[in-house]
C-alpha cells in the first residue's frame, strides 16, 4: 500500500506529448518543416472559440477606418512567412493598456493602449512584439513546457480593483508567455522593424516611460507582466546598436495616426467610467483637451469623472489605493470625502462649460441633473433631467424616466 | 405553568432562529414597490462554464456538457418564473448579436454591472433573513437597450461555473489521500470533491436597473440542481400581472436613491 502510495503519483507524471519542444520551428521556416501537431490544434480551435466569445460579446470593434489603419501597419512590419497560420489584428472594446497575441495567429490591440501611444512608432513596436509571439509559436511552446508541470488550476480572474472581469481568463491562459519568450519577441520585434520607416528608439523610449504612468500599474499589462522593463529596453538598445540600425537620425512621419488614435477616446474613456477608474478617466479627458481644448464631450466626460468621484467615494477609495499604493480602509475613504465640494464643484463647472460649448450636446444635463440628485435637490435635479430627455436618441431614457417618477411628489 | 413556560421557549427558540437564519438571497429596499411594475421577464444567456481538471494542469472546458446544463437551467427558471405568474419573453439573442454588436455590448455590459454589484451584494456573505432587504445594488441604465429590444420590464442575468475532475486528477486526489492516510496511520484520509458547481442569479429590473432579487449556491455535481435550490428561493411577491385592475387611488410614493450609478 505504502509502495503503492509513492509511484502512482510517478506514473501520472509520465504524460507524454505528441511532439517535442525541439521541433516546433518558427513559422517563417519552410514550410516542409513544420509538424502540426494535436496539440497545437487544439490550442488553435480554443483560440478561435475564445475569438468568437469575443465577437459574441460585442468585444471586437467594428470601427472600418481604425481596422484598416491596423492592416495597413501590419503590412509594413510583418515577417514574410507562409504557414498553416494567418496573422489578423483586432481592437478591443478594452480599456487598459495590453496586447495580446493568440496561437491561431490573432492578435489583440486594446483601444486602451492605443489611445495611449502618441505615436505610430510606438504602436508598430508593440504590433511587431505580438508577431514575433505568432511566429515563434510561443502558445504551443508553453504549452509543451507545462505538460511536464503539474499545475492544480490556471483559472485567473483578471480582477481590476475589484470589478471582477472575469472574461479574460481565457486570454490569460493562452496568451502569457515566460520571461524568455518575452525576450525574445522583443529581440525580433527590433529586427521586424529595423527596415521600417519605424523609429526604433522612439518607440523604446515610450514604452518605458509607458509603465511610469498610473496606468502601467494595470494588471495583465504586457509590460507589467515581467519585471524589470527597463533591462528589457536596455537590451533592445543595445541591439539596435550592436546591428547599427538606423544609426542616422530617423525622420518618421505618420500624419494620420492622431485622428486614428483619437477616434477610440471616447471608448476608452467611458470604459474607464464604467469600471470604477475615475482618475484615470480624467486624466485621459485631461490630456485630449491639450490637444482638443473645445471639445465639449471630453469637458463632459471630465464633469463626471468628477461627479463619480464625490458620489461613488468607496469607489474612488479603490482606485486610489491602487494608482497610489495605499491601504484601502476607512481611513482612506474618509480621507478622500473631504474633498467631495470640490468634486462637485469642479463637476458643475465642467458641465457648464460643455453647455456653452456645445448648446446640442444633450449628455452634459444629464449630468447636471445627476449632480442635483446626488446634492438632494430634487427640483434643479427634475428640470436637468427633463431637458435632457427632451434631445432625440437617448439610450436610457428608461432609467431617467425612472429616477424622475422617484422624485415625483 | 410548565406548559406556558414550553410554550414561550418555543416562540423564543423560533424567533431566534429565525431571526438568526442566514441566508444567500438579496433583495432591494424597494423590491415590493419595483416588483408591482413588472409582469414580464427576459431571460439574458445563461453564461455557464464547465471545465475538466485535468492532471497535466491543461484544462478542457467541456463545451457540450456546458451547452446542456445551460439550456437545462434556462428550462428550470422559465419555469419558476411562471410559477410566480411572471410572462417569459421568447427573445432570438444570437440572430440580434449579429445583426447588431452593440446590443452584444450592452448585454456585456450588463454582466459587467453585475459583477460590479455582486459585490455590494455578498460583502458581508451569508445575512440574516431581516438584512436579506436591505441592499440598493442597482445595474443603472445597462438594462434600457435590453428593455427597448425586447419589451421586458425585467432581466433574469444567470452565470454557472462548474468543474469535473479527470480520472488522471481523481488518482492524485486519491494518491494523496492514501499517502496522508499512510502518514497519519489513518489519523487523517482526506475526501476530496470530484465535481463541483456554483451558480448566481439575479432578477433586474429592466428600467431602474435595480437588482430586485439575487441569490447564489454552490453544489456537489456538475449538473442544474443548483439552479433547482437557487430559483426555489424566489420571492412571493405581488407582480403586476397580479394586480388587481387599477383605481384612482393614488401609489405609494418612493424614496429618492441618490447613489444610482450612471452608465452611458
Amino acid at each position: 500500500m505504502r509502495v503503492l502510495a509513492f509511484l502512482l503519483p510517478l506514473y501520472l507524471l509520465g504524460c507524454g506529448s505528441t511532439i517535442n519542444k525541439k521541433d516546433v520551428q518558427s513559422l517563417t521556416n519552410r514550410p516542409e518543416q513544420f509538424v502540426i501537431s494535436e496539440e497545437e490544434q487544439t490550442l488553435i480551435a480554443r483560440s478561435n472559440k475564445l475569438h468568437n466569445d469575443l465577437v459574441k460579446q460585442g468585444l471586437i470593434v467594428r470601427n472600418k477606418a481604425a481596422n484598416d489603419y491596423i492592416a495597413h501597419m501590419a503590412k509594413k512590419i510583418e515577417p514574410d512567412f507562409d504557414a498553416h497560420i494567418d496573422i489578423s489584428y483586432f481592437i478591443l472594446r478594452d480599456s487598459s493598456l495590453n496586447a495580446f497575441a493568440l496561437p491561431n495567429g490573432n492578435i489583440y490591440l486594446n483601444a486602451g493602449l492605443i489611445n495611449q501611444l502618441a505615436s505610430e512608432d510606438e504602436l508598430a513596436l508593440v504590433m511587431a512584439h505580438e508577431m514575433a509571439h505568432v511566429v515563434e509559436r510561443h502558445g504551443l511552446i508553453k504549452l509543451l513546457d507545462r505538460k511536464q508541470t503539474v499545475v492544480s488550476s490556471h483559472v485567473v480572474d483578471l480582477i481590476f480593483m475589484g470589478t471582477g472581469l472575469i472574461y479574460f481568463a481565457a486570454i490569460s491562459d493562452l496568451a502569457s508567455f515566460s520571461r524568455q519568450m518575452e525576450e525574445e519577441a522583443d529581440s525580433l520585434a527590433i529586427e521586424y522593424l529595423a527596415e521600417s520607416d519605424y523609429d526604433l528608439n522612439k518607440g523604446i523610449t515610450a514604452i518605458e516611460k509607458l509603465v511610469l504612468e498610473k496606468h502601467g500599474k494595470e494588471l495583465g499589462s504586457i509590460w507589467s507582466s515581467h519585471p524589470d522593463i527597463s533591462t528589457r529596453a536596455k537590451a533592445g538598445r543595445e541591439k539596435i546598436s550592436a546591428m547599427n540600425w538606423q544609426v542616422t537620425e530617423h525622420v518618421s512621419s505618420h500624419p494620420d495616426y492622431e485622428d486614428f488614435r483619437s477616434s477610440l477616446t471616447e471608448l476608452v474613456i467611458k470604459t474607464r467610467l464604467r469600471n470604477k477608474q475615475f482618475e484615470l478617466a480624467a486624466d485621459i479627458a485631461k490630456r485630449e483637451l491639450e490637444i482638443s481644448p473645445d471639445n465639449a464631450l471630453l469637458y463632459y466626460y471630465l464633469g463626471e469623472a468628477n461627479r463619480l468621484k464625490s458620489s461613488e467615494t468607496r469607489a474612488y477609495a479603490k482606485e486610489y489605493a491602487w494608482l497610489y499604493d495605499e491601504d484601502f480602509d476607512d481611513d482612506l475613504i474618509e480621507k478622500l470625502s473631504e474633498g467631495n465640494s470640490g468634486y462637485i464643484a469642479s463637476s458643475k463647472q465642467y458641465f457648464e462649460k460643455a453647455t456653452e460649448l456645445n448648446s446640442t450636446l444633450s449628455l452634459p444635463y444629464k449630468g447636471l441633473g445627476l449632480l442635483a440628485l446626488d446634492q438632494q435637490d430634487v427640483n434643479q435635479a427634475k428640470s436637468y433631467l427633463q431637458q435632457y430627455l427632451s434631445y432625440d436618441g437617448i439610450k436610457d431614457r428608461r432609467y431617467i424616466n425612472s429616477l424622475i417618477d422617484n422624485l415625483k411628489g | 405553568m410548565l406548559s406556558k413556560l414550553n410554550k414561550l421557549v418555543v416562540v423564543f427558540t423560533v424567533l431566534v432562529v429565525t431571526g438568526c437564519a442566514q441566508t444567500t438571497v438579496r433583495h432591494h429596499q424597494d423590491f415590493e414597490t419595483v416588483a408591482k411594475n413588472v409582469q414580464s421577464v427576459v431571460i439574458l444567456p445563461a453564461q455557464v462554464e464547465i471545465e475538466q481538471i485535468n492532471f497535466d494542469g491543461d484544462n478542457t472546458p467541456l463545451e457540450e456538457k456546458s451547452a446542456l446544463i445551460k439550456s437545462q437551467i434556462e428550462s428550470i427558471a422559465e419555469l419558476k418564473l411562471e410559477n410566480e405568474s411572471l410572462q417569459v419573453i421568447e427573445f432570438d439573442f444570437a440572430k440580434a448579436f449579429e445583426e447588431d454588436e452593440e446590443f452584444a455590448y450592452a448585454i456585456t455590459q450588463a454582466k459587467e454591472a453585475w459583477e460590479a454589484a455582486k459585490g455590494e451584494l455578498y460583502e458581508q456573505g451569508l445575512v440574516s433573513e431581516k438584512e436579506k432587504s436591505n441592499f440598493q445594488a442597482s445595474l443603472g441604465s445597462a438594462l434600457n437597450i435590453i428593455a427597448d429590444k425586447t419589451g421586458a420590464d425585467a432581466a433574469l442575468l444567470v452565470q454557472y461555473t462548474g468543474f469535473e475532475k479527470s480520472s488522471g486528477m481523481i488518482a492524485k486526489d486519491v494518491a494523496s489521500s492514501v499517502l496522508v492516510g499512510v502518514l497519519t496511520l489513518g489519523a487523517v484520509v482526506p475526501i476530496q470533491a470530484t465535481e463541483g458547481a456554483f451558480i448566481d442569479v439575479a432578477l433586474v429590473d429592466s428600467n431602474s436597473g435595480k437588482v430586485i432579487w439575487a441569490n447564489r449556491k454552490g453544489g456537489t455535481s456538475a449538473d442544474a440542481s443548483p439552479a433547482e435550490i437557487v430559483f426555489g428561493e424566489l420571492p412571493d411577491l405581488t407582480w403586476k400581472s397580479e394586480l388587481a385592475a387599477p383605481t384612482n387611488q393614488p401609489v405609494a410614493e418612493e424614496s429618492v436613491s441618490p447613489k444610482a450609478p450612471d452608465s452611458e
